[in-house]
């Protein structure tokens, strides 16, 4: 990871995601959609989404846009995706109508969206088809591709948690932040002129509370906590256990959001529609693309903590897992920000009140 | 042989009509009225000392060729205004419906003090030191504000209508009555992403119309202010923006310092000299030079540095660069740091170091070792590389 020293934060909040629960329902999504991008430019964005592998994901071919590090620390080109055709559109249905006996359609025609090839997946049902969804929001990266982007110093991580922030007032809406996520997820709000992007939900964090997708997931899959707290869950999954990876580590930003890879899905069939043992539907290599090659010793981890749960019915990692309780999975040391100045200062101080101008800069 | 006489009068008539201006001679009026104001020739480049992570826009900047721009000014004694026209085959708007379209711009700048014409601010919005202002205008569908004035009562959906009917479509009413179709910006900044928006200036306006394949922007702000005065000879830069082109921020067209002669004073017509006087080296030997001393770093024109980032780019450094700059930056390069990139975009090209109080250090040695005419020789090569005129 080549994170610089004018970004390096004092803590990283992180969150890590159990892709073995994930039911693809959405909710996470919905969570996110109606906190935050349901209103003022920001309908067509989708802060956090779900989208499923293999597939092209949202935005369209995020995967092959660009942006991230080469291994010298140097930005890579990247492209912005256009609102039709690479976002979608957002349309509505004609509900108010269906009591007319009309037809029931959407009220644009929209030509991608999120989620448009949900479910599809590879291979070929019933013998090796596969697929497995993947929650996707802001990775909070310890050296953002946005940051580095950005010719006016408008985004900026926080001291305290390392969160990454958009300063509204100094960003001129260029979106060469765009180009540099690797991720995608950061937005161009064409209402307002000005990039946006997933908060995490800073506002909740600050009062103790989990940010809304994580609440409200019902698969339970996400954990959320501070990367040096020893005895939070996120600590002992990606520092102890090392079964939680980032995506795409290649990217190099140091993303700050972690995956459990999904381990023991159903076997392959033979030609006589007998299960092969030991197979793996999907293909290692496709992990190790997403996950680098710690994807390996990781699945490994996993497959031998379950081995030892069954022998042994003891497991630290497996109970980890199961996520008992929320109290647990969610440590954000609420007394934490409650000591804190939690301002959102940026980090470049010349733009702090009056350096330039009699204008104040309100924070 | 009445051939080559003919030829060599297109040649020199050619020559003449893209001549840009030394000055422009601003007029004195109690009316200030753009229509009236005589128009004289400025050259633009397009900016390549620094370029940018958007693979299309990059793409669609390559090979850009100059742009000539028709500029005039007037003044009063409280107010000045600025009229800018050049050609433009699209007429680019940035829209609502799009995160990919981007806007057709054009701004000016002047330093915000009378400095000496052989120490102005660096071209690229300022240095350290030398702060410039800038005026920006955008052709832009319409604006509205970050979080609706604040007014979380206006930040309602759409889709919620039916439910709360009446109610909500007046509050929609009044969210569409906070769009601002005008893009009209005043900034402050001393360097590449510096720049800050001054939100208290008054006396301040901007319109640009489209007609005919043709911009005309015009810029009223006062004569003198806490962001801008007016000297002898005011030096006063111009930058466009193609949207079709992704044109933003460093995607531009510039063009060198322009002075404006405000009085008819031995100091302005000195000033003038300073500011548009070319090096009159030899520019062969320079290239030689330059080949020698500088392409280690920097790309010039046909001399291609071993790695990009590493330093400005100065493929058109001649036509934006005045030759006190270029001196300076030879003889005392930390006089004047161009920031350069987000330090964090490329570590292993850094162009200059940070100490604690925050001064800058150029990462290039200072060249003050080289004679006199050695200098003026690698200046006015540097003074030839400029892309041609369309």
């Amino acid at each position: 990871m080549s994170a610089t020293a004018n970004v390096a934060s004092k803590r990283q909040l992180a969150m890590v995601m159990d892709l073995n629960k994930c039911i693809g329902c959405q909710t996470c999504t919905v969570a996110c959609k109606t906190q935050w991008t349901n209103r003022n430019g920001r309908d067509y964005m989708y802060w956090n989404n779900v989208e499923t592998f293999p597939g092209e994901g949202y935005p369209k071919q995020w995967q092959t846009s660009g942006g991230g590090f080469d291994a010298e620390g140097n930005l890579k080109e990247g492209v912005i995706p256009e609102i039709e055709t690479g976002y979608g559109t957002p349309w509505d249905f004609n509900h108010e109508d269906l009591a007319k006996g009309v037809e029931f359609k959407p009220n644009a025609a929209p030509i991608w969206g999120p989620n448009w090839d949900e479910d599809q997946g590879a291979g070929n049902f019933p013998s090796d088809n596969y697929f497995f969804y993947i929650p996707r929001l802001c990775n909070h990266c310890d050296n953002p591709g946005c940051l580095a982007a950005c010719p006016r110093d408008a985004i900026f991580k926080r001291g305290q948690d390392g969160v990454v922030l958009v300063d509204q007032d100094r960003c001129q809406g260029y979106r060469f932040c765009i180009a540099g996520c690797p991720y995608k997820k950061i937005y161009f709000n064409p209402k307002i002129s000005k990039s946006e992007k997933c908060i995490f939900c800073f506002p909740r964090i600050e009062k103790g509370l989990p940010t809304a997708c994580a609440q409200q997931c019902v698969g339970r899959i996400r954990f959320l906590g501070f990367l040096d707290d020893e005895e939070g869950q996120v600590y002992k999954l990606v520092k102890k256990y090392k079964v939680a990876l980032p995506l795409r580590p290649d990217a190099n930003t140091g993303a700050n959001v972690y995956y459990v890879p999904p381990v023991s899905g159903p076997l392959k069939f033979d030609a006589n529609g007998k299960p092969i043992p030991g197979s793996d539907r999907v293909p290692a290599e496709q992990l190790e693309a997403l996950f680098g090659k710690e994807v390996h010793a990781a699945v490994k981890t996993i497959k031998d903590e379950m081995e030892k749960r069954k022998s042994t019915g003891k497991s630290e990692l497996l109970d980890l897992l199961i996520a008992y309780k929320h109290q647990d999975m969610f440590r954000l040391d609420a007394g934490y920000y409650s000591h804190h100045n939690n301002s959102l200062k940026p980090i470049d101080h010349r733009y702090d009140a009056g350096k330039f101008t009699s204008f104040k800069a309100v924070h | 042989m009445n051939k080559t006489v003919k030829l060599l009068t297109l040649t020199a008539m050619a020559s003449i009509s893209l001549a840009a201006a030394d000055f422009i001679t601003a007029a004195k009026a109690n009316k200030l009225d753009a229509s009236k104001v005589k128009l004289e020739s400025v050259m633009l480049y397009p900016q390549t000392t620094i370029g940018n992570n958007d693979k299309e826009a990059t793409e669609k900047m390559k090979g850009l060729k100059a742009l000539e721009a028709k500029v005039g000014t007037a003044f009063n004694d409280k107010e000045m205004i600025v009229v800018v026209k050049y050609k433009d085959a699209t007429n680019s708007k940035q829209s609502l419906k799009s995160t990919k379209a981007f806007g057709d711009g054009v701004a000016i700048q002047f330093p915000t003090a009378c400095l000496e014409a052989d120490k102005l601010p660096y071209i690229g919005m300022g240095s350290e030191g030398r702060q410039v202002s800038v005026m920006l205008q955008k052709n832009v569908e319409a604006i509205y504000p970050a979080n609706e004035n604040a007014d979380v009562t206006t930040q309602q959906v759409r889709q919620n209508l039916n439910l709360f009917g009446d109610d909500l479509k007046k509050k929609e009413a009044a969210s569409k009555a906070l769009a601002n179709s005008k893009y009209n910006k005043i900034f402050i900044a001393e360097g590449f992403r510096s720049m800050t928006e001054v939100k208290d200036a008054k006396g301040y306006e901007m319109s640009m119309n489209y007609k005919s394949g043709e911009w005309t922007a015009v810029f009223k702000k006062p004569l003198n202010d806490e962001y801008s005065k007016s000297c002898d000879a005011t030096p006063m830069a111009i930058a466009i923006w193609d949207g079709a082109k992704d044109g933003r921020n460093g995607n531009k067209w510039l063009s060198s310092w322009t002075p404006i002669k405000m009085k008819d004073t031995p100091k302005a017509k000195a000033d003038i000299t300073k500011i548009s006087e070319k090096s009159k080296g030899n520019a062969a030997n320079g290239k030689k030079l330059a080949t020698d001393n500088c392409a280690a770093c920097h790309t010039m024109g046909d001399i291609k540095a071993p790695m990009a980032y590493m330093a400005p780019e100065l493929s058109n450094i001649g036509g934006y660069a005045t030759t006190g700059y270029l001196k300076e930056s030879i003889v005392a390069p930390s006089a004047v740091v161009v920031p350069g990139y987000n330090k964090n975009a490329h570590p292993s090209g850094v162009w200059y170091s940070t100490d604690d109080k925050g001064a800058r250090t150029s990462t290039m040695p200072a060249f003050d070792y080289l004679k006199p005419n050695e200098i003026d020789d690698i200046v006015a090569y540097l003074q030839t590389l400029k892309a041609g005129v369309k």
